[in-house]
């Protein structure tokens, strides 16, 4: 053995010693066994559930797979035929009137007439939306 | 049911009971055996918490129970159980690691007052200290070989990994405790006899 390791064999003698802990007693044993044995009548008790457990899961696993087979719960949303051009506008100015207070009347979504506009905002309109 | 009936079912009932007498003092055998063994180890792995370790030790006894038919040699059964005590106790760290970054949400471990530890408080947090700053398989590889006294061999069986890389692992904890606990020195011969 080099000297190196007589060194290293000193420290680490001395760590084992002091990090240990006390040594259990006859009461604590008891205690360990108590809590041991109580411990694995859980684990027993649990044991004797689990497979009634397992197939109560498997059951509802199956219900919820034919549900989901037979499209009532999730799956694939119902087919809807495409929205026609005048049901598209129709939505859209819906959804302007919501978005900008309308409350879905659909007037906000209607072109305004030029008339109604104050004069400034007819000049930028000729400007910006001129054919 | 009839009388042949009525006796193949006793008879039925008195191996399954047999079978569990058996099962019951092979594992109270191994318990006496291991316990003080399997606490120590956990309580060096958990940077000795009391607590922590009694449950980690518990933990891997149970395992070990229902794992007991399928061993039928002792020494298998032994090595499996310590490597499932190392889990444990690796887990327990996760854990604890999870719960203090939460900021202590769940219970965080507390020092059990009615276990009391020997030796100097001062040495024992430097250890301690010292041990934590170790990597997870660092530690392991070091409470194993050179605190519990298993083999390279042992270890690496338990850790499910191979030999060379335990003893990389054995030799990077070492340089670095050394640096952190080389200047403890057991008492030389002579001054324990002048101590007594």
């Amino acid at each position: 053995m080099s000297e190196g390791d007589r060194g290293d064999a000193r420290w680490i003698a001395q760590v084992a010693r002091s990090w240990s802990p006390a040594p259990l007693d006859e009461a604590g044993r008891t205690r360990f066994d108590a809590r041991l044995r109580e411990r694995l009548a859980e684990s027993r008790e649990r044991g004797a559930w689990r497979p009634r457990a397992v197939w109560a899961g498997v059951a509802m696993a199956g219900a919820l797979a034919a549900l989901v087979g037979l499209g009532i719960f999730g799956g694939r949303p119902p087919f809807r035929p495409p929205a026609t051009p005048a049901e598209d506008a129709a939505r859209v100015a819906w959804e302007w009137d919501l978005l900008l207070g309308g409350e879905g009347s659909g007037e906000l979504g209607e072109a305004l007439p030029d008339d109604d506009l104050p004069e400034e905002w007819k000049a930028i309109a000729s400007v910006f939306l001129a054919p | 049911m009839d009388a042949t009936g009525a006796v193949a079912a006793r008879a039925q009932q008195a191996v399954a009971d047999e079978a569990l007498d058996t099962l019951e003092a092979r594992f109270a055998s191994f318990v006496a055996s291991h316990r003080e063994r399997a606490r120590q180890l956990a309580w060096r792995l958990v940077n000795g918490d009391h607590g922590a370790a009694e449950d980690v030790v518990q933990e891997a006894f149970l395992r070990a129970y229902r794992a007991l038919p399928h061993f039928r040699a002792e020494a298998q059964l032994s090595t499996w159980f310590y490597r499932i005590l190392v889990r444990q106790a690796a887990n327990h760290r996760r854990w604890r690691a999870v719960r203090e970054r939460l900021g202590g949400w769940g219970s965080p471990d507390a020092p059990d007052p009615s276990a009391p530890t020997p030796g100097d408080p001062a040495l024992r947090a430097r250890i301690g200290a010292a041990l934590e700053q170790l990597t997870r398989r660092q530690r392991e590889v070091f409470v194993l070989i050179h605190l519990e006294g298993f083999t390279v061999r042992e270890t690496a069986e338990m850790l499910g990994r191979p030999d060379g890389t335990v003893k990389s692992h054995l030799h990077r904890a070492l340089s670095r405790l050394r640096r952190e606990l080389g200047d403890l020195r057991e008492p030389e011969p002579e001054h324990q006899e002048e101590r007594a």
